[in-house]
């Protein structure tokens, strides 16, 4: 094998900005893009965004990225969406180009963390989503590893929200982030990614 | 037409109606199946191990009907009063005979005999009848149909004698009697000749009487003149000898197919573990499969029944999304609802009834507008639905209506119609995040997570809507910026000029 081979192929950890070819979908916000490998949001991995407050442009991080997960699927994937906080908005999610067809919305009833994990489980593995995004208070090391290895295995990006305070404790997830918002932009701190070392930056506009 | 000129059994007399000619007609092959334990088999618990008698009400005197080996071995026979039964075996099982029971086993084996041959009829109440004439080339002969007819009774746990013959009746009687094959027309009336009367199956005073008569088998019947027999023991009688000796075509209704599937299966012991009662269903399902494949069916509903032995039985009714027919997909489903039911007692038995069959449709209906969706897609849905109930998983969509609450649904996933390409989506921005309840600014949740003051960016926008229904508003949108920096969509009322906050720009 090669050195470029060998480089290329993520076997090897390099120091600072190292070329790696890992699929991502481009999250439309070129300054995040430059930071993330892959150019872009991780097709098969587990991504954890971290925040203590919703309205800080935590979904206009995604919507692109989303919407052209669902354009690409063919036949046509799901995009769940698991115990949101509140109701994911029609006409605003429509007004971002997003397909309301493919969206679906679950409310898992009882059984609190077991049943919410179990549903993104079941919704990667049925091979039928472009993605999941949840809604979840705690996880422990296992159930996450869990969810890493159906989301690599299936190609299936899972988002999981979580209060900030979960970034004290360790988590195999591809990519942890925290939102924050400061002045008239919102901060992004790329606490954990693969090749890459954590960095912060801050997007304007965004929320 | 000529008279027949056939081997008269019946002397003298010319019969008083001319019989028409019996036109060259294929040959048939009945093949009847005789169950004769199947009033015990067909209860739950005839099949236990201590003496067990059925026994039903005859001219107000209970008497044994069937008895197990058990039984037997002590003397009871059928057709003994109860009472002497009681006195051979003093801890003796009874168990009232269920005629609907046996009719459904009978029903359900009937059912399954279509796989074989589409001329299916149950006969008596123990017996089945098929044609299998024009099976036999597909089959490779009899007796490659009497072992698949072995294997499946074998799996039902029904004891079974079979015998073929060309005529309905003759097969029928000589089931009855354990009689092998009568393969030939013309060995027809020899090998009945042999038989009892009691092969018949006609009612027991009518059998006295010719005991009494000095008839003792089919043949001395025979022998008889036609037109003393006919009086004595009536017409319909004697035109049933002639149809079983296929002197006279016997007319039967052909038996329609089921619109439904309805089966049980028995459980070897009381059981509550959900691993037994899976299996059970999964080999219920194995039977409806084939079924609905012949039928070119699938259902949309399906019931599951546990019965328990003391009390009423726990059911339980699976709604499908899509109308199925796959064993997969129904056993998952099956699976997750049994492993999720709480049962009051251990069940001794499964049952499983479908709704209506309905044709096999050919295009799936589109869930998603236009794309065609996956098996795998509504097997998420269906499973999803069921553990987070029916309401737990939704869709969403815009609506035409200004007032922001109402201007997105949510059609419940049941394959419901679109509700249209929306054209009333706004220009204006709209938060991603909305409030399923307007929050008054002033109450403790909101003053808790944004502090007043809120500095307003972008309004006001004045949204008045709604005078034709009950939701009459009107309200002053602003967007906000909270003191840590969070988005926020609020509105005044302008009615009590109360702050509300109803999304967030996520």
């Amino acid at each position: 094998m090669g050195l470029e081979e060998l480089l290329r192929s993520m076997r090897v950890w390099r120091g600072g900005s190292a070329d790696l070819v890992q699929p991502a979908v481009p999250s439309g916000f070129a300054e995040l893009d430059r930071y993330l490998p892959g150019g872009g949001w991780p097709r098969g991995a587990l991504i954890e965004i971290c925040l203590d407050h919703y309205g800080i442009g935590e979904l206009r991080l995604l919507l692109a990225a989303l919407a052209r997960l669902v354009r690409e699927a063919e036949p046509k994937k799901w995009i769940v969406w698991v115990a949101p906080p509140f109701v994911p908005y029609a006409p605003a999610l429509a007004q971002h180009g997003i397909d309301l067809d493919c969206q679906l919305l679950v409310h898992p009833r009882s059984g609190g963390r077991k049943s919410a994990l179990w549903t993104i489980e079941q919704a990667v593995r049925s091979g039928s989503c472009a993605a999941v995004l949840a809604w979840v208070r705690s996880a422990d090391e296992v159930d996450l590893r869990r969810l890493q290895l159906a989301a690599e295995e299936r190609g299936c990006p899972i988002v999981l929200f979580r209060p900030v305070a979960a970034l004290a404790s360790r988590s195999p997830a591809a990519l942890r982030m925290r939102l924050t918002r400061e002045a008239a932009a919102t901060r992004v701190a790329i606490v954990k990614c693969r090749g890459r070392q954590p960095t912060e930056i801050g997007l304007a506009g965004l929320a | 037409m000529q008279p027949l000129s056939s081997p008269s059994l019946f002397r003298t007399d010319p019969s008083p109606t001319p019989r028409e000619a019996q036109e060259p007609r294929r040959r048939d092959l009945w093949l009847a199946v005789h169950l004769p334990n199947l009033p015990l088999e067909a209860l739950p618990g005839g099949t236990a191990r201590a003496p067990t008698v059925v026994a039903e009400p005859v001219r107000g005197q209970w008497r044994v009907v069937a008895a197990n080996g058990r039984a037997r071995s002590l003397g009871i026979v059928p057709d003994l009063p109860l009472s002497s039964a009681f006195a051979l075996a003093h801890a003796l099982n009874v168990l009232p005979r269920s005629a609907p029971a046996e009719r459904a086993v009978l029903e359900a084996l009937a059912e399954w005999a279509y796989s074989i041959t589409p001329l299916v009829g149950v006969e008596t109440e123990a017996s089945l009848a098929l044609e299998v004439e024009r099976s036999l080339k597909l089959f490779g002969g009899l007796d490659p149909i009497k072992a698949l007819l072995a294997e499946e009774l074998g799996r039902r746990r029904l004891t079974f004698h079979a015998s073929a013959a060309p005529t309905v009746s003759a097969a029928v009687w000589l089931a009855r009697q354990r009689q092998p094959d009568a393969l030939t027309p013309e060995s027809l009336p020899a090998r009945l000749g042999a038989l009892p009367i009691a092969a018949t199956g006609w009612p027991p005073d009518l059998r006295t009487m010719l005991e009494d008569m000095g008839v003792r088998t089919i043949g001395d019947c025979l022998r008889l003149p036609r037109s003393g027999l006919a009086r004595r023991i009536g017409r319909e009688r004697v035109r049933e000898l002639e149809q079983a000796l296929g002197l006279e075509p016997t007319l039967r209704t052909e038996r329609q197919p089921t619109q439904r599937f309805r089966d049980r299966v028995e459980l070897d012991a009381e059981t509550a573990a959900s691993d037994v009662l899976v299996g059970a269903a999964a080999v219920l399902i194995d039977r409806l499969v084939p079924v609905l494949r012949r039928r070119q069916a699938e259902i949309a509903t399906l019931s599951l029944e546990l019965e328990h032995l003391h009390r009423a039985s726990t059911s339980t009714v699976l709604d499908f999304v899509r109308p199925c027919h796959e064993r997969e997909r129904l056993l998952d489903l099956v699976t997750d609802r049994i492993e999720r039911l709480t049962l009051p007692a251990p069940a001794i038995a499964v049952a499983l009834e479908t709704g209506d069959f309905r044709p096999l449709s050919i295009e799936p209906p589109a869930l998603f507008g236009g794309g065609a969706e996956t098996p795998r897609a509504i097997a998420l849905l269906e499973r999803l639905r069921e553990r987070c109930g029916a309401a737990g998983v939704l869709g969403i969509a815009a609506a035409a209506d200004h007032r922001p609450e109402r201007a997105w649904t949510s059609p419940g996933r049941r394959g419901a119609l679109r509700p249209g390409a929306c054209d009333g989506i706004p220009s204006v921005e709209r938060p991603l995040w909305l409030l399923p309840e307007p929050l008054p600014l002033d109450s403790p949740e909101a003053r808790a997570q944004y502090r007043p003051p809120l500095a307003l960016q972008r309004g006001p926008e004045r949204i008045e809507s709604g005078w034709w229904d009950d939701g009459d508003v009107g309200r002053d949108y602003f967007v906000a910026t909270a003191a840590r920096g969070e988005r926020l969509w609020v509105f005044r009322d302008h009615r009590d000029g109360v702050w509300y906050l109803h999304g967030l720009f996520g």
